[in-house]
């Protein structure tokens, strides 16, 4: 009965203590301008945490009444396919492919109930993303980098 | 009684306390999800508090912004468990839920180490 929804569960949990080969693999591949791996990689761990927040934002509408689950569907579906690119960038491939899918097979929820636990179970997923590649980041060396430039003297 | 758990953050481990009065739904789910695992992930704009993901939703009850050194909460906007290791006025509000009880310098410990390198192992369990 819960099809769909099981089958991101499943995909969620396997992300949820091991850390995806695709996010090694991302900040060992993935090349932007200067042939760097920076930027990919940023754009990968603010998109995911966006993409959660967007997914937060339609459960929540949805859980709150006044608007019918076929509308908040059709956002889900196209604002799963608006972040597909920012998957593909920093060499996010499985992801992509995984959200690409679940993006056509939505219209198989017949209830807002299951859709509800698809939007939670999906949150969760590119919210756990969102932290492997966070947590990657040489974010203390970037803060020492930012401020030797005197970046904060810049307003 | 209060329900006593514990929290391994790399090699430190300390006790914690749950707040069922206060957050029983939070509470609840954090029971049903145990063991919680994660890895460390330190706050960029709130100061001296680190997170790690949690598997479910939980909603609004407890909240509390102003932080005191050991405060766990759980912050619905990013499915996050959040632990405080020093005082903080707060950003935002979470549904505090348990406390560090034993081994708060342990944890400060790690924390301050968690804001240079991320990732360290983080676990809570019975």
């Amino acid at each position: 009965m819960y099809g769909l929804v099981e089958e991101v569960r499943k995909k969620r949990e396997e992300i949820w203590v091991n850390e995806p080969q695709e996010v090694k693999a991302s900040f060992l591949t993935a090349k932007g301008s200067g042939d760097s791996t920076f930027f990919p990689c940023l754009y990968g761990d603010f998109e995911a945490r966006a993409c959660h927040h967007a997914l937060y934002t339609l459960r929540q509408t949805l859980r709150n009444g006044g608007v019918d689950f076929q509308t908040i569907m059709l956002m889900t579906q196209n604002s799963l396919r608006n972040y597909l690119p920012y998957l593909s960038w920093p060499g996010l491939h499985d992801s992509e492919k995984f959200i690409k899918d679940v993006a056509e097979e939505l219209t198989t929820i017949d209830s807002e109930n299951e859709f509800i636990q698809l939007l939670e179970e999906l949150a969760l997923y590119v919210g756990r993303l969102n932290f492997w590649i966070d947590q990657s980041m040489p974010w203390y060396e970037l803060i020492q980098a930012y401020e030797a430039a005197g970046a904060s003297d810049h307003k | 009684m209060s329900k006593e758990l514990r929290m391994r953050v790399a090699d430190e481990v300390a006790k914690i306390v749950l707040l069922e009065e206060e957050a029983p739904e939070t509470c609840k789910k954090a029971m049903a999800a145990l063991p919680l695992k994660g890895n460390l992930i330190h706050a960029k704009i709130a100061g001296k508090e680190f997170f790690f993901k949690a598997p479910f939703f939980c909603d609004p009850e407890n909240q509390v912004q102003a932080q005191q050194a050991g405060n766990i909460g759980y912050y619905d906007g990013a499915n996050s468990i959040c632990v405080f290791y020093e005082a903080e006025p707060g950003i935002g509000t979470v549904n505090l839920f348990a406390r560090i009880t034993e081994n708060l310098s342990g944890i400060q410990k790690e924390g301050e180490k968690g804001w240079k390198k991320q990732g360290a192992m983080i676990e809570i369990y019975e």
